[in-house]
């Protein structure tokens, strides 16, 4: 069903800092993809990274694989990455010298309601974030290494429950404060506190048992369980270190205005119209990972919220706004052929999926589920409605993602007929399949307002299985319903993607019954292989059992995967070194405007 | 009328207004208990929303806290009486969303409503007037049967639809106004475009038919006989005793303006109370949607309450029939 | 647009008739209408959710004269088969809407005294909500579906018909001739029968067209922020907001359901006026 983490209206941010994909920044002009950016993306099998990458620096550190593989489930936060882009020709590709100065108006589709990542689960709260807040490390978004920021170094102990971190010591905050080691003891004190309210920053910090200040610029974080996941989480602005004074005015008030020691600070913040980000001079401490050193080029970015798809594209065609995020695959097309850039980025998780109950009879026979991965022609579905700009699904993870392995369905509406057939359903008078007496029936419930057109896409799928029998009824709901039927197990078919670099999201997704809620796949072989994947980090082993894991996925029919989603960036052409950050959110950092 | 005398054509107003405002609490009563039973009555939990949307797996401890928290474990009688008394102070409580209060967010989202249904009144006024001077001024037979049926038409036409039309054409074609980043005048052109044509209907009807009926008025004869220009007679004697029950009426248009406010704001993605109470719908959040609908249904209280009034001393004749109602 | 702004037409005397010309024709949009309820399977060239991935967003043309959406699906076949549910659901809107407000306006303009108190006091809290409004609320209360629509809008409209129909009562109630029959001893149910009924359903049957229009657009601006029946089904409203994305480049998407709208709208709001200005109300 429908946990969607990846965009739309009022949808949440990934829970998984260590999401980083492969980024294919396709530079659109007259319609042609420039084909030398097609050999940057790196194979995702051969570029896989290890969990916690060993940053520069940092020799100290040492993970033991036993110790992690717990964690990374708790906090969801892992580090395999893998590698990515070429960036510097999506910001202009000519080696310009960077200009600086100007104002950047940026249409993004979602107001972040609160601009307070250590609160927002948003990930409009990145977006607005990760300018104003810096962390304490820094991921990169080519390789996923984890980089010095605000720490220049850090060590581990063994079981992964305490970390160490050793500031730099020169940075400030945009009020003027510095950011010592009482500053970093705040903010994580501040992020678990109940009356923070942090609906997913305090989850990175599972086992959060305090912040000890050992020295001015030297902290040490304490868990009460191991907690791998955390270094990665800590690169993300969700755990971002704001400015302390900023707190003593309340959670609601930071929510309009966060202070923190980035190259940006908030200047203005209208709900459900506009962020104003103003440059900061003086900015010294940016991480190894971006492409310059000091003050941002961008004197102003502004975050127009403009929530209708038409209009953020209209807006850019119009040169009313420099840039337009999460533009729909169609507006991509048309805009690259007006001479805009698109910039791309697929994203790594659980593919765009379908998922038909297999504790409901009839579609307890895989049989009958296989009919229906046979029909689904993700082909047409990715051709008709993102017009090649997502890639159909090869998997039900996507090929970005750490331990992908290829195991796709072909699709043959002959193939699922056979089936049908072969299981006894028979076409009836109104071409619906029945068996004694009883309609081939999927009702399939979906979230709406559906995002990324899913809504027609189930419109697709409905007569694409229609023409081998299977009546699907389309039941679109508001989120808060889908859950509710979800956690009861009240429902047929439903439709999933997640953002998270790492195979382990297959069994926290799929396997989870917290909270008494039946599992949304129950299969005690591919149970096992997850199992055995998460019980340790040994790369080898890993990538077997998420082998056999999707393999069994695909075998049974467990899951259908449809498409791989994916954000798409459109610019005007005087925007440059539009990139993305770790989290496949755009960065300002770098940007410039070439007038 | 002559029968009543002055002073007691004062006390009945007073008795009047002191009735009408007594109808009116009681009226901002059910007002406000319609927003909480709507609320609690919608399918769907906002507890399990926030936490679901946020990381898909709902951890029964943190549902229980965080239901304590928002003050929805209480029996729904005593959230209700909790509601009624803190509504009776202005406070709708804070948003499940972002934490702030209910009244802050109004507060923020109020000026760029108001000023969008200002705007469209203005412009529906200016638009209606013009309409109904032209056909009373125009010769042509064809033009005259044109804005005879022009009005019927601004009130036939959705307001989605009209917004569409507009961007499509004024914003993306010729860029003449931005679609985004409402502030200002340029931002409000198309909007209050949009929202104008329901009020430009209603105006051009009423002044119309006004207008006709003034054609025999003695006034209007005295001018003509003096040897005024017809468009002279038109706009300076007829429409100037004609206007003032045109004003009040366009007091019934302010509730369809506030009702297209949720479709306009959407769609031109303006800021204001009509996409403060989507979103708020999209996601459970009790408190916004109790307190904009009270907001919003006690504007209206107060918009109608103004116009009865205000009928007082336009038309004396109101007084009779509202005391015998 | 509420209805009671609708009704809001001449301040005095009654205005110019409508022409018979217009009046004609608007009897011909409604037939045409009707007739895409009754047989839209005869009318459309096209099944409406066939899908034709080759043929996606062609503009207007011969082989599809409103051209097609993102599917490939043809709208004109779409449109047509949209009739039937948005038609529908504004005519059982309104059917919904007069009985219930008439139920109420002849209770409480018959009965009067406390009866009439009460019942115009909830009244007025229905009317405090703008119209689109309170239908949102009841909307997102029943879930959606077609015949949840229809009760929403028919809800939100109750009452103004419940208003005008009292209203209308008293104002027959007031005439010399049924005064002198109450005085008679004449009871209510037969007053009822007798006098109001026959007075009161000449401008009902005119409040009801212009009714129709009325819940027609409130229908589809709900069906167009997303409370319309279950896809693939869609009404005007569904697929004038489903033709949002492509504004740019496919105006036709939401051009033409939404000119069925509003051309439907007028013609029931000429046909109302001109049933109002036969047997229109004071």
């Amino acid at each position: 069903m429908a946990q969607d983490l990846t965009g739309g209206p009022g949808r949440r941010a990934t829970p998984h800092p260590g999401r980083a994909a492969r980024s294919s920044p396709h530079r659109h002009r007259s319609g042609a993809a420039d084909p030398s950016h097609g050999t940057e993306s790196g194979d995702p099998l051969t570029s896989g990274r290890k969990a916690t990458a060993s940053g520069p620096g940092s020799s100290e550190r040492k993970m033991t694989p036993m110790r992690i593989r717990t964690l990374v489930l708790v906090t969801a936060a892992t580090a395999i990455l893998t590698g990515c882009t070429g960036k510097s020709e999506s910001g202009g590709g000519d080696g310009a010298t960077p200009r600086a100065g100007g104002t950047l108006t940026f249409a993004t589709d979602t107001d972040p309601g609160c601009l307070d990542p250590h609160q927002s689960p948003a990930a409009a709260a990145l977006l607005t974030g990760r300018g104003v807040v810096d962390s304490l490390v820094a991921q990169d978004p080519r390789t996923g290494d984890v980089v010095p920021w605000l720490a220049e170094s850090w060590k581990t102990d063994e079981r992964a429950t305490t970390y160490t971190f050793t500031l730099r010591g020169d940075a400030t905050f945009s009020d003027g404060a510095p950011v010592d080691g009482a500053a970093v003891k705040a903010n994580l004190d501040r992020i678990v506190a109940p009356a923070t309210k942090s609906l997913l920053a305090a989850g990175f910090l599972a086992g959060y048992a305090g912040t000890t200040v050992t020295a001015d610029r030297t902290v040490e974080v304490r868990f009460s369980q191991p907690n791998a996941g955390f270094l990665q989480a800590a690169t993300t602005a969700f755990l971002g270190i704001q400015s302390p004074g900023s707190f003593a005015a309340g959670p609601a008030a930071t929510c309009r205005k966060i202070v923190g020691s980035g190259p940006f600070t908030v200047s203005d913040y209208v709900p459900q119209q506009r962020v104003t980000l103003a440059r900061r001079t003086g900015y010294r401490w940016a991480p190894r990972t971006a492409a310059h050193q000091g003050d941002a080029f961008l004197e102003k970015v502004v975050l127009t919220i403009a929530p209708d798809n038409g209009v953020r594209s209209g807006s850019l065609r119009s040169r009313q706004v420099d840039a337009a995020g999460n533009v729909t695959p169609r507006d991509a097309v048309a805009l690259g052929e007006a001479g805009f850039d698109v910039h791309r980025r697929e994203q790594a998780g659980i593919a765009y999926s379908l998922f038909i109950n297999g504790a409901k009879a009839p579609w307890t026979d895989a049989a009958l589920r296989q009919a229906v991965a046979h029909a689904v022609d993700r082909a047409q579905v990715v051709k008709t409605l993102y017009q090649d700009q997502y890639a159909r699904a090869t998997s039900v993870l996507t090929p970005t993602t750490p331990g992908y392995r290829a195991s796709e369905t072909t699709t043959s509406a002959a193939e699922a007929k056979r089936l049908l057939d072969a299981a006894g359903w028979r076409a009836g008078s109104d071409g619906i399949r029945a068996k004694d007496g009883q309609r081939l029936t999927l009702r399939w419930t979906y979230v709406s307002p559906a995002r990324e057109q899913r809504d027609l896409l189930a419109q697709l799928v409905q007569q694409q299985l229609r023409a081998v029998g299977v009546e699907v009824l389309l039941d679109p709901a508001p989120a808060g319903d889908v859950i509710r039927r979800q956690t009861t197990g009240d429902w047929q078919m439903g439709d999933i993607s997640f953002l998270r670099a790492d195979a382990d999201v297959l069994r926290t997704v799929l396997q989870s019954s917290a909270g008494g809620r039946p599992p949304i796949v129950n299969d005690p072989t591919l149970a096992a292989a997850l199992a055995e994947g998460a019980g340790t980090l040994d790369p080898e082993v890993r990538k077997t059992s998420y082998a056999q894991a999707q393999q069994r996925i695909a075998e049974q029919a467990l899951a259908i995967p449809v498409y791989n989603p994916t954000y798409l960036l459109a610019t005007g052409d005087q925007v440059r070194a539009a990139t993305f950050d770790a989290q496949g959110l755009p960065q300002f950092y770098d940007t410039w405007l070439d007038h | 009328m002559s029968w009543i005398r002055r002073g007691d054509r004062g006390g009945i107003r007073s008795t009047m207004v002191r009735r009408r405002l007594f109808s009116a609490v009681t009226v901002l009563i059910g007002v406000v208990t319609v927003a909480f039973a709507v609320v609690h009555l919608i399918p769907g939990d906002p507890v399990q929303t926030m936490l679901g949307a946020g990381g898909a797996f709902v951890d029964p401890a943190q549902e229980a806290a965080l239901r304590h928290e928002l003050r929805l474990d209480g029996p729904l009688h005593e959230q209700y009486f909790a509601f009624l008394a803190s509504a009776a102070q202005g406070d709708f409580g804070t948003s499940f969303q972002t934490g702030e209060p209910v009244t802050q967010m109004i507060a923020e989202a109020a000026p760029a409503s108001l000023s969008l249904a200002g705007a469209a009144l203005l412009l529906g006024a200016l638009i209606g007037t013009g309409i109904a001077v032209l056909s009373r001024l125009t010769n042509s037979r064809l033009l005259a049967s044109a804005l005879a049926v022009l009005p019927v038409l601004a009130m036939s036409l959705p307001a989605y639809w009209v917004a569409a039309l507009l961007l499509q054409f004024f914003s993306f074609r010729l860029g003449l106004v931005p679609a985004l980043g409402g502030t200002g005048i340029r931002g409000l052109v198309l909007p209050a475009l949009t929202m104008s044509l329901p009020t430009a209907g209603v105006v051009a009807q009423v002044l119309a038919s006004g207008l006709r009926a003034a054609e025999r008025e003695s006034y209007v004869l005295m001018a003509r006989a003096k040897g005024a220009t017809r468009s002279r007679v038109v706009l300076r004697h007829m429409l100037r005793n004609t206007a003032l029950p045109v004003i009040t009426l366009t007091g019934t248009t302010v509730g369809s303006l506030l009702g297209a406010a949720v479709v306009t704001e959407t769609i031109f993605g303006r800021p204001g109370l009509g996409r403060l109470i989507i979103s708020a719908l999209n996601a459970h959040d009790y408190p916004v949607i109790q307190g904009v609908a009270a907001v919003l249904g006690a504007t209206m209280i107060l918009i109608s309450l103004l116009v009865d009034v205000l009928f007082t001393y336009l038309d004396p004749r109101v007084i009779s029939t509202a005391v015998w109602r | 647009m509420t209805l009671l702004a609708v009704l809001q037409r001449r301040a005095g005397r009654p205005g110019r008739r409508t022409p018979p010309v217009t009046v004609v024709a608007a009897a011909l949009i409604l037939l045409a209408g009707l007739a895409c309820v009754v047989a839209p399977g005869h009318l459309a060239p096209h099944p409406p959710d066939a899908v034709a991935p080759e043929a996606a967003l062609l503009p207007p043309g011969l082989g599809h004269p409103l051209g097609t959406d993102e599917l490939g699906r043809d709208l004109l076949s779409r449109v047509i088969h949209g009739s039937r549910l948005s038609l529908l659901v504004g005519a059982a809107a309104t059917v919904l809407a007069l009985l219930a407000g008439t139920a109420i306006g002849l209770v409480a303009g018959l009965f009067g005294g406390f009866i009439d108190s009460v019942l115009m006091r909830v009244v007025d809290v229905m009317l405090s909500f703008p119209a689109l409004l309170l239908a949102l609320g009841a909307i997102s209360v029943l879930g959606s579906s077609p015949t949840r629509l229809a009760i929403a809008v028919g809800v939100s409209n109750v009452a103004t018909f419940a208003r005008l129909i009292r209203g209308e009562v008293l104002r027959v109630r007031g005439l010399a001739y049924v005064t002198a029959a109450t005085v008679n001893g004449v009871r209510p149910a037969g007053l009822l029968l007798r006098y109001v009924v026959p007075n009161v359903w000449g401008p009902a049957l005119a409040l009801a067209v212009l009714g129709f229009g009325v819940a027609m657009l409130e229908s589809s601006s709900l069906s167009f922020l997303g409370f319309g029946p279950r896809p693939p089904a869609a009404d005007w409203g569904m697929l004038a907001a489903a033709g949002r994305d492509n504004l740019a480049d496919a105006w036709w998407l939401s051009t033409f359901p939404g000119l069925a709208v509003a051309v439907t709208v007028l013609a029931a709001t000429v046909i109302g006026r001109a049933v109002q200005d036969r047997r229109g109300m004071q």
